[in-house]
């Protein structure tokens, strides 16, 4: 597990335990704008996992979405 | 004043970029490139209107059974059949008017209604959202590249859509009853264009359903809408495609496995994973611009502004009634994303897992199909976007005009014309034309082996089909190939195939003659000497730079073993007249066809199965016989079952109207 897999890990922790959908939502578009100069500057892996970590914030946020419908 | 040119400006600007694109689609220049083959007059004169279940021109050019295809294969025979002898219209028009133009008539209709029903009765946004759809990258690279049944399919997509979420929103039943017969045929229309978009519209559909309900009272509206949404749809679906679907399941065969491990091996799947995750996400295609194949391009970052503005929607649910929508929209597009990446990481093996436990799924072993999804979302996420900021801020012109300028700057290169493929098109090569009349002018039937590959110029016809010479041989490489062509069995393969011609074609797309990725002249003179040198083969003619050679030695679509003389009558391409003379006793008829058990000969009222000889149908003939009826048993159920197919269409056009009809003056009279 690299560094940035720790931090996403950490953060996605926080947002479960605060539990707003919204949260996630814009970390998530945080995690795409950081991959920009990234890609720009070539650097791939990290660029690479901020997009995967941005799905995932996405899909989290749907899901809590869903549940808060329900509850 | 400002707001008269503000509503001037906007909407010239979208149609310029829609003018900018795709004028060249409307030049009289000829479109065929890579998988969309030119078709010459000679080979449409022998096109048919009716279905048949066997094409001489599939299984490299060997001839197969093409039931799986029958929809798709009637769509283009018949209406290319019909413009050309009835209407004497040229091909180079007749791809336009059956293909190109209503890829763009449907993909742009499409979603604009789906956003007018979906979000909003916004004419200019409903127009962005038509604009994403139809020229993001996906879209151009599958039309660029002459993908044109896959293109009808994606272009279908957001109709499909549209016509289910119709159900969803109905308020009665009869209104329910009219979307629902229409959902059915939209559905069979994307059928008919392409099995794999098919598929993932109903993937499309059935999660949609799934979310809405999820959002929604879920019982009371799936006790509501399952009827019309889950039942009446696929019962015209199976109606309307009746002529191949029950043929095919009767059949019990996999077309794909006949097709071998290519189309069906894990590897293959790993293979084509060209698109990493963050290609798929920012709907950019791996190919993106010169679209060559397995060519993928380092990501470019601009492109991550559009997955930014599509899922900033997530911001702006507000308490609105799209909320539940627009939820769907974004899982779906990320379920798209995810999918279109294949067996690319992250989790890639789950890829590989539906591939091997989803029915279905084997069709998908380019990944890339799976995109349609996220484009369909991205196309109403993005006017979403544009829109509730606009209501915001009251400056949805300056926002729209800002997005087209990006999106101007993202697709630049086809905006500047330098994309290739159907947006380069051209006149038909001369030294192509010259080619095809002279195989065209020789009578009897015989094959032509173009070595590597084919052409997207080669001649090919129903009794002169074209064969591809690597996919033929399965071998790749010059020397390889050349060595093979003087084996014996290779030597007695090409004879009893009925190749005439071996053909080097001329490369004048640089694609078939290349060393990494580029035309390489070296490889093309290597291939012309070693043929010259090949004792079997004797040099008749150069058209221009292409290099045509004899088989002297071929045979004729029909021989004997023993050498009897046999002449045949071409009725249909699943049935053939024959007559022998001097059969010895027990000499058989091959027949150069692939090998398919449901190739019958009938003698004296007597059923001959076919056995297998070589690539290809032998039957063992009784001595004393004169007259033979060759037919493709499978083709009895299509013939039968065509009518009714062709009835259930015209029959549920005319429910339609009737009910549509009713609808509105019931609503008159209220």
């Amino acid at each position: 597990m690299k560094i940035q897999d720790i931090i996403f890990v950490v953060i996605l922790l926080i947002l479960i335990f605060i539990r707003r959908p919204r949260l996630f939502v814009v970390t998530g578009l945080v995690c795409l704008v950081l991959s920009i100069p990234l890609f720009y500057l070539w650097i791939f892996f990290t660029a690479q996992h901020l997009v995967y970590y941005a799905a995932g914030f996405f899909l989290s946020a749907i899901i809590l979405l869903f549940i808060q419908k329900k509850l | 004043m400002i707001r008269k040119i503000k509503d001037f400006i906007v909407p010239s600007f979208l149609v310029l970029l829609f003018v900018v694109i795709f004028f060249k689609w409307f030049l009289p220049l000829s479109l065929s490139t890579g998988d969309w083959t030119y078709k010459y007059p000679q080979a449409i004169s022998q096109f048919f209107i009716q279905p048949y279940a066997w094409d001489t021109a599939f299984q490299n050019g060997l001839g197969g059974n093409t039931i799986f295809l029958l929809a798709l294969n009637t769509y283009f025979s018949a209406t290319t059949a019909f413009l050309f002898n009835t209407l004497h219209v040229p091909w180079i028009w007749i791809e336009k008017i059956v293909w190109y133009w209503p890829f763009l008539i449907i993909a742009i209709s499409g979603t604009f209604l789906l956003f007018r029903k979906l979000i909003a009765n916004n004419l200019l946004l409903a127009s962005i959202a038509s604009l994403i759809f139809t020229t993001n990258t996906y879209a151009l690279m599958i039309t660029g590249g002459g993908q044109l049944g896959v293109g009808m399919g994606y272009a279908m997509t957001p109709v499909v859509l549209w016509g289910f979420v119709g159900i969803l929103n109905a308020n009665s039943r009869k209104e329910k009853l009219i979307w629902s017969i229409a959902s059915g045929l939209f559905l069979s229309l994307q059928l008919l264009f392409d099995l794999r978009l098919a598929y993932v519209g109903i993937v499309l559909v059935g999660i949609f359903y799934f979310l809405s309900l999820l959002y929604d009272n879920f019982f009371l509206r799936l006790r509501e809408t399952f009827f019309y949404y889950c039942v009446i749809p696929p019962m015209v679906l199976v109606l309307v495609h009746l002529f191949w679907l029950m043929p095919y399941v009767s059949l019990g065969q996999n077309p794909l496995t006949n097709l071998g491990e290519a189309f069906t091996d894990v590897g293959i799947v790993q293979f084509l994973s060209f698109a990493s995750f963050e290609n798929t996400i920012s709907l950019l295609h791996p190919n993106w611009p010169d679209n060559i194949f397995g060519k993928a391009y380092f990501m470019r970052p601009e492109f991550l502004l559009i997955p930014i503005i599509a899922f900033a929607s997530l911001l702006l649910l507000g308490k609105t009634q799209k909320k539940g929508t627009i939820v769907a929209l974004v899982l779906i597009g990320l379920f798209g994303a995810f999918l279109a990446k294949g067996a690319s990481a992250p989790f890639g093996d789950v890829y590989i897992w539906l591939f091997q436990k989803i029915p279905g799924f084997i069709m998908f072993r380019d990944s890339t199909k799976w995109y349609v999804l996220t484009a369909v979302c991205y196309s109403i996420l993005i006017p979403y976007v544009l829109y509730v900021i606009g209501l915001k801020t009251k400056k949805t012109h300056i926002l729209i005009i800002l997005f087209m300028l990006f999106w101007a700057f993202t697709i630049r290169q086809s905006v500047m014309g330098e994309l290739k493929g159907t947006f380069s098109p051209r006149d038909e090569p001369r030294e192509y034309i010259e080619l095809a009349s002279f195989i065209s002018k020789q009578p009897g039937f015989f094959r032509t082996l173009w070595y590597p590959s084919l052409h997207q110029f080669s001649y090919s016809s129903v009794t002169h089909p074209a064969v591809p010479g690597g996919d033929f041989l399965s071998v790749y490489t010059n020397s390889g190939f050349l060595k093979k062509m003087q084996e014996n069995g290779v030597r007695t393969l090409l004879d009893d195939a009925s190749i005439k011609y071996v053909i080097v074609p001329s490369d004048t797309e640089g694609k078939i003659f290349t060393e990494d990725r580029k035309y390489s002249n070296s490889k093309y003179n290597v291939a012309v000497e070693g043929f010259m040198k090949n004792p079997d083969l004797k040099f008749i003619k150069k058209y221009g730079r292409i290099a045509v050679f004899e088989n002297p030695e071929y045979k004729d679509h029909f021989w004997t073993l023993g050498g009897a003389k046999v002449s045949y009558l071409l009725n249909s391409p699943t049935s053939y007249s024959l007559n022998l003379s001097g059969l010895k006793p027990g000499d058989a008829l091959v027949f150069s066809e692939s090998f398919d058990p449901g190739w019958t000969a009938t003698v004296n009222g007597d059923k001959i199965y076919s056995q297998k000889y070589s690539r290809f149908n032998s039957f063992k003939i009784p001595e004393g016989t004169n007259d033979i009826e060759m037919y493709y048993e499978p083709q009895n159920l299509v013939s039968v079952l065509f009518p009714i197919s062709i009835t259930a269409v015209v029959g549920m056009i005319f429910v339609l109207v009737w009910l549509i009809r009713g609808d509105k003056k019931s609503r008159g009279k209220k």
